[in-house]
């Protein structure tokens, strides 16, 4: 396999699989003020109500019908299926001596299953983990060395299966099993640095017990969690995470987030805030996050203070079209200005009908005073 | 005036010049610090994905298979992984953004001072 083949494996990784979340941009500018209100999980992402299908063809995309197979067949009140189907195309150069690269890749496939009886629901999501798990063996350096493939097994993966409790839409909830925990704005792209660099970038869901409280304007999260031994958690940690989020006037929501995360040579404290406000004339949505970290290290030495945040306007012209411009930045270290990372970032994301969404993005990445790495990513993306 | 003093600290923050070199070059801090956030990914050198048959998240598998593998050769700068993190005649690692100048300069430390476990 020649080294470009890898590089281009290796991009294909990183990107691939994204979650089965929705936008957070979707809520104040639908009209939906919860993201509850048309998920199925208490704090959004994944698997759609009744009225989150109605919304997908009435407020998000140019028409169309939201619900399963277009309203082909109606499923029984104790059934639902979902799922995402993601192409991708990119280009990128990260300063390889070889130049920017460019590939084709299937970047979700997602089948979603949910059974419900009363207050009790069983959610389970199982997909295939991106094509790519080409970086093969490489032996080049010490062909002595024994080295093996990742099992065929590696590629089924699931991102969520937990067992639920809620009894209603809105007031007490609790779940327990694999998710990810609530905080902050919950974005999609898990390369986001709030996301990637918080303990919540892709296939980092942990095995939580958590639970909550959904106001009519107010909404809690508590989680206790601990890391996934068998899909790839980067950060092995136990701890607890909570959320709080408040919607302070028609227009405006405000919201809170802490997690503590302990694993076996650091320990992790992060906290931070988040809002989203919705200028209705302007079409305009701004959101905002950032967040603290006090990372311990073991031994004491090189402990050090982070900080993520992310910030942007969305702009919606017309329904079915949404744009937009985000700023992010990581500090690694905040005594050590030469490891701080900044993003700009712009995106367009068409729904012509339910179902379907046509998203192209693109980012600058500017690490530290000396490296570049620019993206370009389109995605065709199917929600079943 | 307090508020006004809040926000100024917290735009002077990120500002802070320390030196880089003032961290710790050992492979305990390195790998909890620099490798695992960036390097041992779900979808990269995971213990799911283990791209290129090279597992990061673990810190003892990962500086095993890093020295038996040659991608660093204790006390020789110019270890393969020195050029696969500046892309110089390999493809870069991490693909999706390079790690700043000043972690690769750490693991070029490290890496001199005979990459001790």
């Amino acid at each position: 396999m020649s080294g470009r083949c890898y590089l281009i494996a290796f991009v294909v990784l990183v990107v691939a699989t994204g979650r089965a979340d929705a936008y957070p941009h979707f809520q104040l500018t639908t009209g939906s003020s919860q993201c509850s209100q048309c998920h199925v999980g208490p704090a959004g992402g994944g698997l759609l109500t009744p009225w989150g299908q109605d919304e997908f063809g009435d407020t998000i995309a140019s028409g169309g019908d939201g619900s399963f197979l277009h309203g082909a067949i109606t499923m029984p009140k104790w059934l639902q299926i979902g799922g995402n189907i993601r192409l991708a195309a990119l280009t990128n150069d990260v300063g390889s001596s070889d130049g920017a690269e460019i590939a084709v890749f299937p970047m979700q496939l997602d089948l979603t299953l949910r059974v419900a009886s009363g207050a009790w629901s069983v959610v389970g999501t199982v997909g295939v983990r991106g094509r790519v798990r080409s970086g093969a063996p490489d032996t080049m350096n010490n062909p002595a060395s024994e080295v093996s493939s990742p099992s065929l097994a590696s590629y089924v993966i699931s991102r969520e299966h937990y067992v639920m409790w809620r009894p209603e839409q809105t007031g007490a909830y609790a779940r327990a099993g694999r998710y990810a925990a609530p905080y902050g704005l919950r974005l999609a792209d898990h390369t986001a640095y709030v996301r990637r660099y918080l303990g919540f970038n892709l296939l980092e869901e942990t095995y939580n017990l958590g639970g909550g409280w959904i106001g009519e304007d107010w909404e809690v999260h508590a989680t206790a969690f601990a890391y996934d031994p068998l899909q790839g958690a980067a950060r092995k940690d136990f701890g607890g995470a909570a959320m709080f989020e408040k919607q302070a006037t028609a227009k405006l929501i405000v919201g809170a987030s802490g997690r503590a995360g302990i694993a076996s040579n650091n320990t992790r404290l992060q906290a931070g805030v988040h809002g989203k406000l919705w200028l209705e004339d302007a079409k305009l949505l701004f959101q905002t996050e950032v967040h603290g970290v006090r990372e311990m290290f073991e031994g004491g030495e090189g402990n050090r203070w982070q900080l993520a945040a992310y910030s942007g306007p969305v702009f919606v012209p017309i329904q079915g079209i949404y744009t937009g411009v985000g700023y992010q930045a990581f500090a690694q270290d905040l005594k050590v200005r030469s490891v701080t990372r900044h993003s700009g970032d712009a995106w367009i994301s068409y729904f012509p009908r339910a179902h379907f969404e046509v998203m192209l993005s693109a980012r600058a990445q500017w690490v530290g005073p000396a490296e570049r790495a620019y993206l370009g990513l389109l995605q065709l993306h199917y929600a079943l | 005036m307090r508020l006004q003093s809040l926000l100024l600290a917290f735009i002077l923050l990120p500002s802070c010049t320390g030196d880089p070199e003032d961290r710790p070059a050992t492979w305990s801090y390195l790998h909890a610090a620099v490798i695992v956030p960036n390097c041992a990914t779900s979808s990269c050198h995971s213990a799911l994905a283990e791209t290129a048959g090279l597992r990061l998240d673990d810190p003892d598998l990962a500086y095993d298979q890093l020295l038996a593998r040659d991608f660093v050769v204790p006390g020789d700068p110019s270890s393969t992984l020195m050029s696969l993190l500046a892309g110089d005649e390999r493809r870069r690692m991490p693909p999706d953004a390079p790690l700043p100048a000043a972690d690769i300069e750490l693991v070029r430390l490290w890496i001199e001072a005979g990459a001790p476990e």
